[in-house]
């Protein structure tokens, strides 16, 4: 027979641990917890972001189509024409970069046509 | 004390079997939902909680040989209504209308129908959809569509070749019809399971098929050429206050039509008009017309080709000819014929008494061998739904009339892409080119799928042959017939037509085509053009009414490829070259 005082040492022992273990499987169990509400709450801004990007997709995908509008031919000309009050050159300068010598009489030419000044408008565009 | 203590004991035991008696009543239940009834309980959860999310597939864009965007589908939501659900219908409905602008009535009319699904308004746009869904209404939700709603952002440009969809975005005409397969994606579905507002449970994926995005469809034509076609040819069908008018355009060298037009068009159109389909029908390829002088060019190709005609034979020409029983005359244009005239000539003034001459020269077996070889009676295989082969009797059935009318264009009947696919043959040294319309195939990635390349459909003539028909056709742009088909400083070549329209099955009086068909630069032609106006008021020759309008948009065109011209001087001497503007 053990003395009391090992018996009071002993069970003071298992109580100690018994409530270590207790305290150890909580906390396991809360940390277990922790991590999984952490991953659903991860996961749920995980779901979140890939609506936002598909969001921002469509946006761009709009955003694609008004610049395809905007940038329509008929659209330019009218508001060229009606908003900006622009016509169509009334002359076409071509000065041809393949030949020096017609390249110098086209230019003598065109200024003697023009009254001696270019600055008359014209559209000028160079043949190569 | 000793029975108070029994009677307790009694109790105490009577409470504890009672509670056996429960406790194993709950295991049996227990066992029996776990174990024995495991599966249908777990079907009843699975079929709350889970469901089924499509993921849309777009159809994939149409562009222009520059990747210009000219269709695209966006993923849009539809609003529907469970009836059953609604508690107060006039006010869903003035609520909705206020959103939709749709009539109330209609919208109410919609919701008291004894069902417990109706579609509302499909595919809408995402500003309307946020304030429905802000009205909170009962028995009001919005659906995701697996399916986009199409868009042509440059309007009507191209709506000919383009076609259009149907309300599921399925391909109904043109284009989309045609292209459909490659076009239209394949929707993806993914099971899973959701919670109360329906947003997905983290990691309750169970399956999921992915949706497959269509394809891209890269035309050959191109988005400046279309519109400069498109705007001359409105104005000059205006001008001319003709029925309609077809302009298109090729590549000389491969075939690839750069732009075809046709007016009136679905803008122009009024949907509700009697004749909507046939004013919106596709005329440069669904329709066929008597080409009229334009045909002369096969003709004289044939007549060199085989050798029956040299360039300086004298052929018998004058202002009559008889054939088949008939005395046939030239077009009363104001070019009178010598008794002979060489075939330069012969094209040159369009006379049909010399082009008679030599169809009978080289009689109808070899004219209709060419015919052939041209690919006239036959469907050139372009990608656009509807096309015709045209009229082309067996040869069989040719009598001396008949051979004699088809040398100048009468009594055969082709389409706008037929003839300018045989002229193009005629030009690019014998080589004829399969019209394309269908550039490239691209993957939503932008990879390429498919890649059409130029194709040789046939060589009807030899080299030697199409050079001289280029050196003869430039010569009816610089003193024939086609003088008004000249664009300053570039080397033309074409041909002019008039021919009478055929209405029930006979010529129409008063009633006439006008077209010019031509090329330029004519010493390296890069593109060939008809042009084709119906019944055009006042003037009626096709070299007075199509000419001007092949040489304003030929011009146009050229500037905007950027071909420099042959003799730049003759541009700078124009000075002042007519305003394009109204």
């Amino acid at each position: 027979m053990r003395p009391p005082s090992t018996v009071k040492t002993i069970s003071s022992y298992y109580v100690a641990f018994s409530s270590f273990l207790l305290l150890f499987v909580a906390f396991l169990m809360i940390l277990y917890l922790g991590i999984c509400a952490q991953n659903i709450k991860s996961q749920y801004s995980l779901c979140r972001l890939k609506e936002t990007k598909q969001t921002l997709e469509r946006t761009k995908l709009a955003l694609k189509l008004e610049l395809n509008r905007l940038s329509s031919l008929e659209r330019i000309e009218s508001i060229a024409k009606k908003e900006l009050g622009m016509s169509h050159p009334p002359n076409r300068l071509i000065i041809d970069l393949r030949n020096p010598s017609v390249l110098q009489a086209s230019m003598e030419e065109t200024l003697a046509m023009n009254d001696g000044s270019l600055d008359n408008g014209a559209e000028e565009d160079i043949a190569e | 004390m000793i029975g108070w203590k029994k009677k307790v004991r009694k109790r105490l035991i009577d409470v504890f079997y009672i509670l056996l008696l429960l406790f194993c009543i709950l295991a049996y239940r227990l066992v029996s939902l776990q174990i024995f009834q495991n599966e249908t309980y777990k079907d009843k959860a699975e079929q709350q909680h889970k469901g089924t999310v499509s993921l849309p597939a777009l159809r994939g864009s149409i562009m222009d040989r520059k990747y210009i965007t000219l269709a695209n589908s966006m993923a849009l939501s539809s609003v529907a209504a469970d009836p059953t659900q609604i508690k107060d219908r006039k006010k869903t409905a003035l609520l909705l209308s206020q959103v939709l602008g749709i009539s109330e009535e209609l919208l109410e009319s919609k919701i008291t129908i004894p069902t417990t699904f109706v579609w509302i308004e499909r595919k809408i746009e995402d500003e309307k959809a946020k304030k429905i869904e802000d009205l909170k209404l009962d028995g009001v939700f919005l659906l995701k569509e697996s399916t986009g709603k199409r868009f042509y952002p440059k309007g009507e440009l191209a709506s000919h070749i383009l076609g259009c969809t149907g309300i599921d975005d399925q391909g109904l005409d043109g284009i989309e019809a045609v292209m459909d397969n490659y076009l239209k994606g394949k929707p993806g579905e993914m099971s899973a399971e959701m919670d109360r507002d329906g947003r997905i449970i983290p990691g309750g994926v169970s399956s999921i098929i992915s949706a497959i995005q269509g394809y891209s469809v890269v035309l050959t034509i191109d988005e400046s050429v279309q519109y400069i076609v498109e705007n001359s040819l409105e104005k000059a069908v205006k001008a001319y206050g003709a029925d309609s008018g077809s302009v298109l355009v090729m590549d000389a060298k491969t075939g690839e039509i750069l732009a075809l037009a046709n007016k009136p068009d679905y803008k122009s159109t009024d949907p509700k008009s009697p004749n909507y389909m046939q004013l919106t029908r596709n005329s440069c390829v669904c329709d066929s017309y008597e080409p009229g002088s334009t045909f002369k060019v096969i003709l004289a190709a044939a007549a060199l080709d085989s050798g029956k005609v040299k360039l300086d034979d004298q052929i018998q020409c004058g202002n009559t000819i008889q054939a088949g029983g008939w005395t046939l005359h030239n077009a009363n244009d104001g070019f009178g014929g010598n008794p002979t005239e060489n075939i330069t000539d012969i094209l040159a003034y369009s006379f049909n008494t010399g082009s008679v001459a030599i169809g009978l020269k080289m009689g109808s077996k070899i004219f209709y061998d060419y015919i052939e070889k041209f690919g006239f009676g036959q469907l050139t295989g372009i990608e656009l739904p509807g096309e015709t082969e045209g009229i082309l009797l067996p040869l069989n059935d040719w009598t001396e009339i008949n051979l004699a009318t088809i040398s100048f264009g009468q009594g055969i009947a082709v389409t706008p892409l037929q003839i300018v696919s045989a002229v193009q043959g005629a030009i690019n040294q014998g080589e004829q080119m399969k019209p394309r319309i269908i550039k490239q195939i691209l993957d939503s990635e932008g990879n390429i799928v498919k890649d059409f390349k130029p194709e040789v459909k046939s060589r009807p003539i030899s080299s030697e042959t199409s050079y001289q028909i280029n050196m003869i056709l430039r010569n009816v742009i610089e003193r024939g017939t086609g003088t008004k088909a000249k664009i300053p400083g570039y080397l033309t070549g074409g041909k002019s037509g008039t021919a009478n329209i055929v209405e029930n099955g006979v010529y129409a009086q008063g009633k006439y085509i006008a077209s010019f068909i031509g090329y330029v630069p004519a010493e390296d032609p890069k593109f060939v053009m008809l042009v084709k106006i119906k019944n055009p008021k006042g003037t009626i020759w096709g070299g007075s009414v199509a000419g001007p309008i092949f040489s304003e948009i030929g011009r146009e065109i050229l500037w905007r490829l950027g071909i420099p011209p042959s003799f730049p001087n003759e541009i700078n001497k124009l000075g002042a070259t007519p305003q394009k503007n109204e």
